[in-house]
């Protein structure tokens, strides 16, 4: 009796997997999606080399204007702070690694988590960063502008609130944008979550 | 992100060749299961090229303790589980589909006998969305049995033991057979 229902059911399966294997079959499809791995592989390389050429084009001109400024206090702050983020920005792009996606699934799953941990914390540095920027210099700026009114007010007046306006709009959008990066990643940590416990269920 | 660094041009060339190689042997699986994971052809075109690159970027890692195929399809079900965390809740395919809903464009047409090439057209499409219905637990048996794999390659594959298999297997061929029955009478 068992072995009827084995035999029924290894045909039953045996009918499916024809099936199953009639589905797919795009043309061309193996050949088009090597070109895009490879394109994929070229853009990320793009990214990287555009990354270290800004990094060292920024550092130069902030090292620049500190000679130029013969060693100023704000602009030996600014090429410092400088420095400092760009240092951050490289060691995060050139250790950061995702998981790589040909491990076992229980190891893909830890450094995914892991991942998006990184990605969270990272956020969060950012975000302080900005509210450092937003707290610090905002003010600075309003200060600095009163100030020397009488040397603004003989300027174009767009130019003054258009620098002003460029600025804060920066560092709003900057803030919008991590703040909506931040929920992202904490909903693929929910979901990643709950996917593993749903896979894990028999 | 993963750097996509090789060592020396003759390394790349060698990775090039056996990436159009494993590609050319086992995209049309990899299309397949990337159909169970996705509803729509754009969502379906974006978990390929990201499972492409990621078997781009780990084939270097290959030491042959499985079948190309196995490592192949292994990434394919790694990538979909990240791609379905990614893409969040809304919309997702943890959520049970209606077994109707199955236009699909995987479906092959090509045959010699028209009239039989859109039945077997029809019963693969038919099969595809009542794998799309199925919980994920299932549905990753169930499309791994279809490849072909067995108990212990597809433990090998989704990092558990024979016998969980074993179980889920039994229960996701139930739970197959139950969706596609329900189907053919609501025809």
């Amino acid at each position: 009796m068992n072995t009827e229902m084995d035999r029924a059911e290894e045909i039953e399966l045996a009918a499916w997997r024809a099936s199953w294997m009639q589905l797919g079959g795009k043309d061309g499809l193996a050949l088009e999606l090597a070109q895009r791995a490879r394109k994929a592989g070229y853009r990320h390389r793009a990214y990287l080399v555009a990354n270290v050429v800004t990094a060292v084009a920024v550092t130069l001109v902030m090292g620049w204007l500190v000679v130029y400024m013969r060693g100023a206090i704000l602009a030996v702050f600014f090429c410092a702070a400088t420095c400092l983020y760009n240092g951050v920005i490289l060691t995060r792009l050139f250790s950061d690694r995702i998981a790589p996606a040909g491990s076992t699934l229980e190891s893909f799953v830890t450094m995914t988590r892991e991942r998006i941990d990184r990605d969270l914390r990272w956020n969060r540095f950012a975000r302080r960063v900005l509210y450092i920027v937003a707290g610090v210099f905002v003010p600075w700026f309003v200060i600095v502008t009163m100030s020397r009114w009488a040397i603004f007010h003989d300027s174009p007046m767009w130019l003054v609130y258009g620098c002003i306006a460029t600025f804060l709009l920066a560092v709003l959008g900057s803030l919008a944008h991590s703040a909506r990066k931040q929920r992202k990643l904490l909903a693929e940590r929910d979901e990643l979550d709950a996917l593993v416990a749903e896979r894990t269920l028999l | 992100m993963k750097l996509i660094f090789r060592s020396s041009p003759r390394a790349m060339s060698d990775t090039r060749d056996r990436f159009a190689h494993v590609l050319a042997d086992h995209s049309r699986a990899l299309e397949r299961v990337a159909a169970s994971y996705t509803r729509t052809a754009s969502e379906r075109e974006d978990l390929l090229q990201d499972i492409a690159l990621s078997l781009w970027t780990a084939l270097p890692t290959f030491r042959g303790e499985c079948s190309e195929k196995t490592f192949a399809l292994r990434i394919a079900h790694n990538r979909a589980l990240a791609y379905l965390a990614k893409r969040g809740a809304p919309g997702s395919l943890r959520a049970p589909v209606d077994v109707d809903d199955h236009e699909d464009a995987v479906v092959a047409t090509t045959g010699k006998n028209p009239a039989l090439a859109y039945e077997r057209a029809e019963r693969g499409s038919r099969l595809l969305a009542a794998t799309r219905a199925l919980p994920l637990a299932h549905r990753q048996v169930i499309t791994l049995l279809l490849e072909g794999l067995g108990h212990r390659e597809i433990a090998d594959v989704l990092g558990t033991t024979e016998g969980n298999i074993a179980v889920r297997a039994t229960r996701a061929r139930a739970a197959l057979r139950a969706l596609l029955e329900e189907d053919g009478e609501a025809r």
